[in-house]
């Protein structure tokens, strides 16, 4: 459904000011319903995947396809539609949403801009169920609440305009493990409700192993498949 | 009995707004000399406000109560001037961002040689230095290297190691280790698994671990104390391999290897006052009389539980 | 934050009140026409019929006190308003921008941050002849670089925070990021910016005032009243020490006000400082 091909993207090099491949002909494949893990040393490249994923940053060559369409960053309507359609989750719950801004407008946001608001407004109560969020938490702001409640906060946005595929860049890596279960079986049950394609990046092999399809590897710039094995024990 | 660090009745609260915070809310408990006993909780259960308050660390808005006791003195009742020399002698930290832990304009002999001066135990000079940062690990070589290096030219490993170097370099009796694993990938917390467990060989008594990361704390252990909302709810030996008290079966389900088990609710937030267990509401086994009476530490072969189950 | 922290901010609230109230109510305060001469009194020392006495023409002090603080108070909040939002303009576009735009903004800025701000003011004033237009382009021209900048650096940061990334992957445009997300997280810097740019501006236009170029005799403004005050101070220090401590009380409290807004904008921390 959402594939990224060929892909390369190198960096300037800090010290020997040559160029750092950091991805060499990738290729990924996001199927409806089903998740994918992506692992990696940290600064191996695998927040760069996402982010040409989410057509945030150009791949140097090679292209993204969705529904087998190509994507160009140029064309605005076909964007618009896009980002509708494919959504992102962070790892950094503390700035993930507008400081200023109290959470409900947050997450409102989104849908008036796609003409979703009173669709919104109308399965808001199912939707806080789903994400187990207190709809008391719209009244406050981001750093009044626990990171737990603003990834469930992100996610609700993120789902009020039924997104086709989420990518999820080490979103709970900064959460306590009990918040972490809660947000990952939330995660799970959603997906078997809307058939969404996930993108789960983690460095964390167990939460890997425990909730995706496949496993991929991304070291020295290729993408390998890996065996779901155990974590590492001392 | 007088060399083991024993809390008593301890309670730190901070005024707010709208009333009072009890970040730890009565502790009691004896961290005994001799063993790595490791403070265990998730986010806002008190454990780093309890660590700062035995190393006389807390803000200045932070109100104490009750005693800690170490060597015969009480640490929450001392002025401080007396606060000062027990740490680094007495007590010792090793500090939660090793990258933030040292002065990025001075190079890493001079820091470490700083708190050598403070413990007084041996000479403070380039070679012990060395010696000490050999004793962590590093490589004769590396030692010199290191030594002679500035913050900023270590990766994130030689950091830490240098920095158990710098939180030890006084000989310290007791020492705090505050989230040594926060942010480590797995190869890290390895090799600090390695770093800690050398700690004791530079002749310090007991150890305190601060920590979230419950496979380091079951590794590396001895005793463990798990805390809730303020509260030590279960404190012994093999507490991790054999939960008594709901809450830690509950986080220990919740462990991707144990199958992701998560638990209902959330953790009450700070300000809320609750009558009876604080952890009723979200417990899977609790009664009525959970929701109106507190339960006390009871104990149970090696350990302490909170729950009126072992009553 | 402590409340004896804010008292210097309060009394700097109520220095500016005051003087804003005199300048406000002066037509009704004024006991005499500012500009009434009156060749028979000149020079009267402080007495009942004049409070602060009369100067080398024999206008009210006390009435010219009050009405002085008007043009220069009018004339640094318009500049500095107009300076602010060309600067923010130019520096949030430039910022999130950026690419050639920015790199154009930014020799712009350079340029005009490097011109000697006094001595640009003086020359466009001798060059436009003094006059409040020319004042109001002379302040413009040497202020708007210190917002543009400031909020150029601030977009840059935020441009890479988190949210503004998750932002851009909701669909939110371009535009919708800026003005709904940039703008109103600059606020604090920006009004801090502010506060201080008034008080330079008074204090510029007061040294062009004081040297003949600003505000003109026989307009009753406090510079004007140090200058007029240069030939017989010595002998009637009321005419020079009127004037000079108003001044003084409104640049310190406008300095204080700004502190207290910078103090009040860096503290997102709550009370028990995320123990």
């Amino acid at each position: 459904m959402l594939e990224m091909r060929n892909v390369c993207k190198s960096y300037p090099g800090k010290k020997t000011g040559g160029r750092i491949e950091v991805l060499n002909h990738i290729n990924l494949t996001l199927e409806q319903g089903k998740t994918v893990g992506l692992m990696g040393k940290s600064g191996s490249g695998k927040s760069t995947i996402a982010r040409i994923l989410l057509m945030l940053e150009p791949a140097d060559s090679g292209e993204v396809y969705f529904h087998g369409e190509m994507i160009d960053r140029k064309n605005k309507s076909q964007m618009k539609d896009f980002r509708r359609r494919v959504q992102y989750i962070s790892q950094h719950p503390e700035s993930f949403l507008d400081p200023n801004w109290r959470i409900g407008r947050s997450v409102m946001e989104a849908a008036k801009i796609y003409g979703k608001q009173e669709k919104a407004e109308w399965e808001l109560g199912i939707l806080l169920e789903q994400v187990k969020l207190n709809r008391a938490v719209f009244d406050r702001y981001p750093h009044q609440v626990s990171g737990g409640e603003i990834q469930r906060a992100a996610l609700l946005r993120a789902l009020i305009l039924e997104p086709e595929v989420v990518i999820l860049d080490e979103a709970t890596s900064m959460l306590d493990v009990s918040v972490q279960a809660q947000i990952l079986n939330i995660l799970k049950e959603i997906q078997q409700r809307k058939s969404i394609a996930y993108l789960l990046i983690s460095h964390d092999r167990g939460v890997v192993s425990w909730f995706t399809d496949h496993i991929k590897e991304l070291r020295s710039g290729r993408l390998l498949e890996s065996q779901s094995g155990e974590q590492n024990k001392f | 009995m007088d060399a083991d660090l024993r809390i008593e009745d301890a309670v730190v609260h901070f005024q707010v707004k709208n009333g009072i915070v009890k970040a730890v809310d009565h502790v009691t408990a004896t961290f005994i000399a001799g063993e790595i006993t490791g403070l265990i909780g998730e986010s806002g259960c008190g454990k780093s406000v309890l660590g700062m308050a035995i190393l006389g660390l807390l803000p200045s808005y932070a109100q104490t109560e009750g005693r800690i006791w170490l060597d015969g003195k009480n640490l929450l009742a001392l002025k401080p001037g007396h606060l000062r020399k027990l740490r680094g002698r007495k007590i010792g930290l090793i500090p939660q961002n090793p990258a933030d832990s040292f002065n990025p304009v001075r190079r890493i002999k001079g820091q470490i040689m700083e708190g050598m001066q403070v413990g007084k135990r041996e000479k403070a000079d380039t070679t012990s230095v060395k010696k000490l940062l050999e004793l962590y690990g590093f490589s004769p070589i590396d030692a010199d290297r290191v030594s002679c290096s500035y913050p900023f030219e270590l990766s994130g490993g030689m950091l830490q190691r240098s920095a158990a170097a710098m939180g030890t370099a006084s000989q310290p009796e007791w020492i705090l280790a505050d989230e040594p694993s926060k942010g480590l990938d797995e190869a890290l917390r390895i090799q600090l698994y390695d770093t800690l467990a050398r700690v004791k060989e530079r002749g310090v008594k007991g150890m305190m671990i601060i920590t979230h990361d419950l496979e380091l704390a079951s590794a590396l252990c001895d005793s463990v104390a798990v805390m809730y909302s303020g509260e030590i709810v279960e404190m012994g030996k093999k507490i991790l391999a054999s939960p008594r008290h709901p809450y830690t079966k509950g986080l220990l389900a919740s462990l991707p290897q144990n199958g992701m088990n998560p638990m209902k609710g959330s953790a009450p937030a700070p300000g809320d006052g609750i009558l009876g267990c604080k952890f009723a509401s979200r417990c899977p086994e609790a009664e009525t009389r959970c929701f109106q009476e507190k339960p006390d530490n009871y104990p149970l072969d090696d350990r302490t539980v909170r729950c009126f189950q072992y009553a | 934050m402590r409340k004896s922290q804010l008292i210097p901010g309060m009394f700097g609230i109520f220095i500016l009140t005051v003087i804003l109230l005199a300048s406000i109510l002066a037509p009704v305060l004024a006991p005499y026409e500012p500009n009434a001469i009156h060749m028979a009194g000149t020079l009267m020392p402080p007495c009942a019929s004049h409070i602060m006495g009369t100067d080398l023409l024999g206008r009210d002090i006390f009435s010219r006190i009050l009405y002085g603080g008007r043009s220069s108070i009018l004339l640094a909040l318009a500049a500095t308003i107009v300076s602010m939002l060309a600067g923010m303009t130019v520096g949030t576009f430039a910022g999130y921008y950026g690419g050639v735009f920015d790199d154009i903004v930014l020799i712009f800025m350079n340029v005009f941050q490097g011109l000697p701000g006094t001595s640009l003011m003086i020359a466009i004033a001798g060059i436009l002849g003094p006059s409040f237009e020319s004042l109001m382009i002379a302040l413009v021209l040497t202020s708007w670089t210190g917002f543009a900048r400031i909020v150029r650096t601030e977009t840059l940061r935020l441009k890479e925070e988190n949210f503004i990334q998750g932002l851009k992957c909701l669909g939110v445009s371009s535009q919708g990021i800026i003005w709904k997300h940039i703008v109103p997280n600059l606020k604090g810097n920006t009004m801090v910016l502010f506060a201080t740019r008034i008080g330079r501006s008074i204090l510029s236009i007061s040294g062009l005032s004081f040297l003949g170029l600003g505000i003109q005799p026989p307009d009753p403004d406090w510079s004007v009243m140090l200058n007029d005050a240069r030939m017989n101070f010595r002998s009637a220090p009321y005419l020079i020490m009127a004037p000079g401590i108003c001044l003084v009380l409104l640049l310190l409290g406008i300095n204080l006000v700004g502190d207290m807004l910078r103090d009040l904008t860096d503290n997102k921390t709550g009370e028990a400082g995320g123990y």
